[in-house]
């Protein structure tokens, strides 16, 4: 018997050590493989800088925060005494990746957050509170408010602060707008387009002058959803109840008369067709913030760069940018303050960034400072720059909430988009969003 | 000389008792690897999926209070949810009924020995070969075939002058709804068929024999003989697709997230977008669980009393 | 017409349906590896049934995205075979133990196992998840290969194929000559029963090759990921202007299956019939 059992427990352990082999030459084999891969491409999975025993693990879904750390921070910082670790996340997986360990012994130290998904962390209680570093405090003092907004908690903690200011504009072609609607510079284009009403207007007057065959904006998605939430007084949430701005309905009747009067070409956002059309000469403008004009505007307009111009358009609003904070449970909080001091208030590095990328820092100072030296040839000389600095003060944050990302996703599948295409009624778009919202939030009052 | 080997012959049979007796209970200790196993990474699983359906966790929260049946209640009242079980009906029904209905077709061309059909092995590998692949592959290979604008489907149907504009294929629930239960019954009706044959090829041969001589047609034995005993055999393709249809998960998801209008929104995708994704409601995901769970047993239960009554009520005839 | 003219243009008929069976069966994938060699610009101008020459070109682009087929492969290939050979071994013991003993509850243990059979296989996914993560066994491989030591269908299987082949003399004999249960278990029963393990082997690994749902909540880094989940990836936005190299990913996703499925199709149209659940 005594002896069967061992042979028993044998096999099992056998088996158990050829499993856990396994999961270990998993382990290297993903390693291994990354640590080659950084000799080889640009987007890696996982890169470490510096040097020592500690590391600071660093997750973020853009690699701009690799650049920063390469190339501005460990030299501005040569004897650091640890290692800064950053995983690569893309953006759509970021959130799935991060939930499951936030409170674990797994989660990493500092984590960027989308603007998109940042309020669901800031409101989670497992960020830090910043305001307990000095360093921090003291940088952050000529940080716009709206990025401190953003990373500040409905009970007043200060969570998370940013590098980056991202106001939102309107990028319309200059050649159209001199042809058919007699607007030769930007101010007498923003006075056709200073409302929506106007904005409207001057859609049509586009459509009569070139016989139909342009369109004022590629789609609703991205072209009216973001500066009308923008433009909104109420956030979806308040005293936790859904609640429906006027302005979300004008949007949905907007975007079904555009497309049902041929004003959009209504394709779908960050599409093949959408990008295509920078390219073209069908659309006249997109509605972009700043990123936006770096990443998607200039690589996708070979064929048109230069042709562009920019104003603030029918509201002002902004979309997207990074944010950065650090877990309540890490064990590197001292060197978290000092990255995060660094990429979000030094302003030396904010200067050089923004010489260096042309993006709009989150540092009022350094915007003012440096604002005046700009002149973009995509934008035939207009200094964005400046145009973008003048956009930062109407931003308001109180209507951003921590459910945003889920319910502006629910609104443009179940209720925008099906409405704007005329596949259902109003009242019946409205009630399945509705009805999406409370199975997602179940807490939620939706009346 | 005789009496030596009874002899030999009775020794061995005490002696086989005796160690029959004694090696009787290493039954246990062999089955406690799969019972064992069974019981952490199965049945606790499930009594924790039961618990949490009547707890309150969501979001970042680990723990949470007991709120009775509030969350079944909930459940039923939610449209989204609703919504998902008509679905998955919806779809396993439109990939059935035609899937079963083929592969009748295809199991009796297959066994009809007056046809002799060549290269029966080739085209049972043929019809079965999509069900090995991926189904999260198929799905994404269903997914740019039918893509908007300019999918190969798209293009075909421009070519030939069926369309004159692109459609877009993922924004109609027709005809989403109609690819996903055509990659089913595509991926299915092969294997359906082979297990058919089977059953088709068990039956005795004299049944037929007799048939033909008292002057049956092929197709009057198909529909006296064959139909009537494969009936066990189809009850338990039925109960597999059931279970397996109800289970429908990788297709939707990859295929269009369960869009347009959550039209394809199966009980499964709305339990992994419960629990992962939006509010993450892990406890609203358990009771949704718990639901599927006695769903799939309340069917598979009615598809064996159904079977049962008509096989009755037809020996009484 | 004769009934021998009948029944030849019926079989006409016949074949020219199961051409377009077969049509369907192919015509997909076919679609996949031949647009996989194309370049984006080519796919969206038209369709074309014969390759192009951009596959290095599509290969590059997919590398340079950090999609790595070959640490897929990989990781779906040490799963599959963990899960396989644990799930063979142990199913075979169970049905040795269920069929050979005379032992109290084995009536029970026998409706116990048909039980679980139907026991629809996805339903505690919630738990298992908050469960693996109690135990810190997110981002492992052991959740996915372990449980496969308890697989209810495969039990049942060679259950079936053992007492058609289990002789009792033939044990009895092998216990005088002093073998121990265990031994004869391996060096008696695993060697008879080699034909049911290799059809079960088949499936056991293609269903572990193919699953999609467990990977994908519990596995997050991406060294990690499975084929499916790497397929996933490509419906991401990095790939989605990318068709070239997105039909390449899909391509080479697919290439082992149809490669396994060149060599084995006999085999593993034989075995269908031995079960498994399906959809």
């Amino acid at each position: 018997m005594k002896k069967y059992w061992k042979k028993f427990l044998g096999v099992g352990i056998a088996s158990l050590l050829v499993l856990s082999a396994c999961g270990d030459s998993g382990d290297s084999g993903s390693s291994d493989s990354s640590s080659s891969d950084i000799t080889e491409d640009e987007d890696v999975e996982l890169e470490t800088y510096g040097s020592g025993d500690e590391v600071l693990e660093v997750w973020s879904f853009t690699d701009e925060i690799n650049t920063m750390v390469e190339d501005y921070f460990v030299p501005a910082n040569p004897d650091l005494g640890y290692k800064i670790e950053i995983v690569n996340i893309p953006t759509e997986e970021f959130e799935t990746k991060l939930d499951p360990i936030i409170s674990t012994n797994d989660a990493p130290d500092v984590i960027l957050l989308e603007q998109n998904f940042a309020k669901k962390y800031v409101e989670s209680g497992l960020l830090a509170d910043l305001t307990q570093f000095s360093n921090v405090i003291e940088g952050s003092e000529d940080t716009y408010d709206y990025v401190k907004g953003i990373g500040t908690s409905e009970d007043g903690v200060f969570n998370a602060t940013a590098w980056q200011a991202a106001p939102g504009a309107f990028f319309y072609r200059q050649s159209m707008a001199e042809e058919y609607l007699n607007a030769s510079t930007p101010e007498e284009m923003q006075e056709k387009i200073k409302d929506w009403d106007s904005f409207i207007e001057t859609a049509r007057e586009l459509k009569e002058a070139s016989d139909g065959e342009k369109y004022m904006i590629s789609s609703s998605g991205a072209d009216l959803r973001f500066p009308y939430l923008g433009s909104r007084d109420t956030g979806w949430v308040v005293d936790d109840e859904l609640v429906i701005d006027d302005k979300v309905y004008e949007m949905m009747e907007t975007a079904n008369m555009m497309i049902d009067e041929g004003l959009m070409l209504d394709v779908e956002a960050e599409g093949e067709e959408y990008f295509a059309g920078m390219n073209s000469d069908e659309i006249f403008g997109y509605t972009l913030p700043t990123w936006g004009l770096h990443f998607w505007l200039k690589p996708n307009a070979e064929n048109t760069a230069g042709d562009w111009r920019m104003v603030q358009g029918p509201a002002s609003y902004f979309r997207g940018g990074t944010w950065i904070g650090m877990l309540d449970n890490s064990e590197m909080k001292e060197a978290a303050s000092e990255l995060i001091t660094f990429v979000a208030t030094d302003e030396e590095f904010l200067t050089q960034w923004a010489k260096d990328t042309g993006d709009v820092v989150s540092n009022q100072k350094v915007v003012e400072a440096i604002k005046d030296e700009y002149s973009d040839e995509f934008l035939g000389g207009q200094n964005h720059y400046a145009a973008f600095s003048e956009m930062i003060d109407d931003i308001n944050t109180d209507i951003i909430t921590e459910y945003d990302q889920e319910i502006n996703s629910l609104f443009l599948d179940d209720a925008l988009t099906p409405f704007s295409k005329g596949e259902v009624e109003l009242d019946d778009a409205i009630n399945t969003f509705k009805g999406q919202v409370q199975n997602s939030y179940p807490s939620l009052t939706v009346e | 000389m005789n009496s030596e080997l009874q002899k030999e012959g009775k020794g061995k049979t005490l002696q086989k008792k005796a160690s029959i007796k004694d090696v009787n209970k290493y039954a246990y200790y062999f089955l406690a690897p799969f019972f064992i196993t069974y019981a952490i990474f199965n049945l606790y699983p499930t009594l924790y999926t039961i618990v949490l359906s009547f707890l309150d966790v969501s979001g970042f929260e680990i723990v949470g209070k007991f709120v009775g049946f509030q969350n079944f209640i909930n459940l039923f009242n939610n449209n989204v949810f609703i919504q998902s079980v008509k679905n998955t009906a919806i779809l396993w029904t439109v990939n059935f009924i035609p899937q079963i209905t083929l592969a009748m077709i295809l199991a009796y061309w297959f066994t009809n020995n007056r046809l002799k059909l060549k290269g029966q092995n080739l085209f049972k590998s043929l019809f079965y070969f999509p069900n090995i692949m991926t189904a999260a592959s198929v799905a994404v290979i269903f997914y740019t075939l039918f893509s908007y604008p300019r999918g190969p489907i798209n293009q075909i149907l421009i070519g030939i002058g069926v369309l004159e504009t692109p459609f877009d294929f993922f924004r109609n629930v027709f005809f989403t709804r109609g690819i996903v239960s055509f990659i089913q019954f595509w991926m299915w009706y092969g294997q359906t068929t082979l297990v058919l044959i089977s059953g088709i090829l068990s039956i005795d041969d004299s049944l037929y024999e007799a048939a033909i001589i008292d002057g049956a047609t092929a197709w009057q034995s198909f529909t006296k003989i064959t139909l009537p005993l494969i009936r066990p055999i189809t009850l338990y393709v039925m109960i597999t697709s059931l279970i397996g249809g109800l289970q429908m998960f990788d297709i939707p998801l990859l295929l269009t997230n369960g869009g347009p209008n959550g039209s394809v929104d199966t009980i499964m995708t709305y339990i992994y977008k419960q629990a992962f994704q939006g509010g993450r409601n892990i406890s609203i995901a358990s009771t949704a669980s718990v639901v599927l769970l006695l769903i799939t047993m309340l069917a598979s239960l009615l598809v064996i009393i159904y079977f049962r009554r008509s096989s009755n009520t037809e020996k009484k005839e | 017409m004769t009934e021998r003219q009948r029944l030849k243009s019926q079989r006409i008929l016949i074949y020219v349906f199961f051409a377009l069976l077969t049509f369907l069966s192919i015509a997909p994938f076919w679609v996949v590896l031949v647009n996989a060699t194309r370049s984006t610009e080519q796919i969206q101008q038209g369709f074309s049934l014969l390759p192009g020459s951009s596959f290095i070109k599509n290969w590059q682009f997919l590398k340079g995205k950090g999609f790595n087929i070959f640490q897929g492969y990989g990781n779906s290939f040490i799963i599959a075979a963990g899960s396989t050979i644990l799930s063979m071994y142990f199913s075979s013991l169970t049905a040795y133990a269920i069929t050979v003993y005379d032992f109290r509850g084995k009536k029970f243990v026998n409706g116990l196992i048909l039980f679980l059979i139907m026991m629809p296989p996805q339903v505690n996914i919630i738990g298992f998840y908050r469960f693996m993560g109690q135990l810190n066994l997110l981002n492992s491989y052991i959740p996915l290969i372990i449980p496969s030591i308890a697989s209810a269908s495969n039990v049942f299987f060679m259950q079936q194929y053992l007492e058609t082949i289990y002789q009792p003399a033939y044990l009895d004999s092998a216990r005088i000559d002093g073998a121990k249960e265990l031994k004869i278990f391996h060096s008696i029963i695993l060697p008879q029963m080699k034909p049911a393990i290799a059809t079960m082997s088949l499936f056991a690994f293609v269903q572990s090759w193919n699953n999609f749902l467990m990977p994908l909540i519990l596995i997050n880094d991406r060294g990690k990921y499975t084929l499916p989940m790497l397929v996933q990836l490509l419906t991401t936005d990095t790939y989605r202007t990318e068709y070239g190299s997105m039909y390449l990913g899909l391509g080479l996703a697919i290439i082992p299956l149809i490669i396994v499925y060149l060599f084995l199709s006999r085999e593993i149209v034989g075995g269908v019939t031995a079960g498994g659940i399906k959809g």
